[in-house]
């Protein structure tokens, strides 16, 4: 086998998140849970937040990455308590940190808010484990100044894991909104050049794994609060996994050199899983998937 | 004799003048962008602004709900008093404004400009926001049920850049001048797009 011609193996469905955790759990390795499209303040959103809760005591994540759309209508002190604090408050009490990105229904004033970890800025960086980068963007704004920001940091970053999080997806196989191509034009020529592993967005509200495009792996996670059922475009090629009936998030974990990760709805279902291993951008895998694997979208 | 050179000097003037328009429209047109005129009143503005927010508590990078939502209002009202007299066009002049429309409707044109229009309309609140029309006024507060639209990256790249206090923002097919941290719209143009 070539060297370009790289094997990604799913792994097999299972029944169930709360009768088990499939994520490997090493000890070294850096774990993390992905939302977006959270802020209505609503019983859904309180219910994701209760699961990622549970979720926690068997996968100890060590924070949350957020997709945007993190506040929906007013941004009043009582609408950060009511639409971010309340439903994540069994983490927050814990102590896990969340990495916020903006969405086109946030106000740019969520920067100063102490609770994303912004530090004032529309776009961002970290680096929460030796070779492991994370680039918070502002998808709304990407201006020069972002653009040649963004070049600048994955250029001198070094890490193997680069992970990019914001808000519109370059690729999509939503009947609304679809990829924003726009935005494809000018980040994927980066992605590719500066060899990022991973683009997670929302937007979208429903769950998508988009087939490796150009060695980059695209989730989108925009149903953690709202849900646009029946949002996915039925038969899209790009679709690895979708799934538009109810709420989910992702539980991420990286290890060495490859990626874990399940995705759970509001009630507990685990919708997808897998491993993944890090490819090089730009480059076309050859994908060997198990039959239960194969590309499916669920819907109501 | 000199009667006579003056109108041969004009004929060859505007010979030349012909000659180099006709070599001109074969050359990729530049962006006569008038863009000192818009620094000059966007540093006006920012020169409001800066007065306007010791009259704002401080907000530190890591603040509290209740500190920004304070800063937001005290600020917005500090340029509020401090810009009265402001209106529509101080800062997007005629001659602004044209440049602005040639830009986007070029940019948003035929197949190619399809993505850039489409992008034009996400988060967009006269297409994504609840159902009351954005009221455009000068010191207007951006409504906060409200969605701000997306910009396309290939129509800010031809955009002059702004301070990262401001952004430019679509509302219908109408454009603004939004100051990110106030709130408020600070200045606007109408029908930028088709």
């Amino acid at each position: 086998m070539s060297r370009r011609m790289i094997s990604l193996v799913a792994l097999v469905w299972l029944p169930s998140w709360s009768s088990d955790v499939q994520v490997p759990l090493k000890s070294d390795s850096l774990r993390f849970a992905v939302v977006g499209d959270t802020g209505t303040g609503g019983r859904q959103a309180i219910e994701i937040g209760s699961q990622l809760a549970k979720a926690r005591e068997k996968f100890p994540f060590e924070f949350v990455v957020m997709m945007g759309d993190n506040m929906y209508g007013g941004e009043s002190a009582r609408d950060y308590e009511k639409k971010f604090e309340r439903p994540f408050k069994p983490l927050l009490d814990a102590g896990i940190k969340f990495y916020a990105a903006l969405g086109n229904h946030d106000e740019a004033n969520q920067r100063f808010y102490k609770l994303f970890n912004m530090n004032g800025q529309r776009f961002y960086t970290f680096k929460p484990r030796a070779g492991i980068r994370f680039f918070a963007l502002d998808s709304n704004y990407m201006d020069r100044q972002q653009l040649e920001w963004l070049e600048r940091e994955l250029r001198s970053s070094g890490s193997e894991w680069k992970i990019c999080f914001f808000h519109h997806p370059p690729y999509s196989s939503g009947e609304r909104h679809g990829p924003s191509l726009n935005l494809r034009a000018v980040l994927e020529p980066l992605f590719i050049k500066h060899d990022v592993s991973v683009v997670l967005t929302g937007h979208e509200h429903f769950y998508e794994r988009i087939k490796p495009q150009k060695g980059i792996y695209y989730f989108i996670v925009g149903s953690s609060a709202k849900l646009r059922a029946d949002g996915i475009r039925p038969k899209s090629e790009i679709t690895v996994k979708g799934y538009d009936a109810d709420r989910a998030f992702a539980l991420m974990e990286i290890a060495g050199e490859n990626l874990s990760f399940q995705t759970i709805t509001r009630t507990g279902k685990m919708i997808d899983s897998g491993v993944l291993p890090r490819l090089k951008a730009g480059t076309e895998p050859t994908i060997i998937t198990k039959p239960s694997s194969t590309a499916s979208t669920q819907r109501r | 004799m000199v009667k006579l050179m003056i109108p041969l000097f004009t004929i060859a003037a505007c010979l030349a003048g012909a000659a180099l328009a006709a070599a001109a429209d074969t050359l990729p047109k530049a962006d006569p962008f008038p863009k000192k005129e818009l620094d000059d009143h966007i540093a006006a503005y920012m020169k409001v602004r800066k007065q306007a927010i010791k009259a704002a508590p401080p907000l530190k990078p890591k603040a509290e709900p209740e500190a920004i939502e304070a800063h937001k209002l005290a600020l917005a009202q500090a340029i509020r008093d401090a810009r009265k007299e402001a209106k529509q066009g101080d800062v997007f002049t005629p001659a602004i404004q044209a440049s602005i429309t040639r830009i986007v409707a070029s940019e948003t044109k035929g197949k190619s400009g399809a993505p850039a229009k489409a992008a034009t309309k996400q988060g967009n609140p006269a297409i994504e926001g609840p159902a009351k029309p954005v009221v455009l006024k000068v010191n207007q507060p951006y409504p906060k049920d409200e969605p701000l639209s997306t910009v396309p990256p290939s129509i800010l790249l031809r955009l002059p850049e702004l301070p990262k206090e401001l952004s430019f923002r679509f509302v219908g097919r109408h454009l603004i001048l939004h100051d990110e941290t106030a709130g408020i719209i600070v200045d606007f143009m109408l029908n930028v797009t088709k």
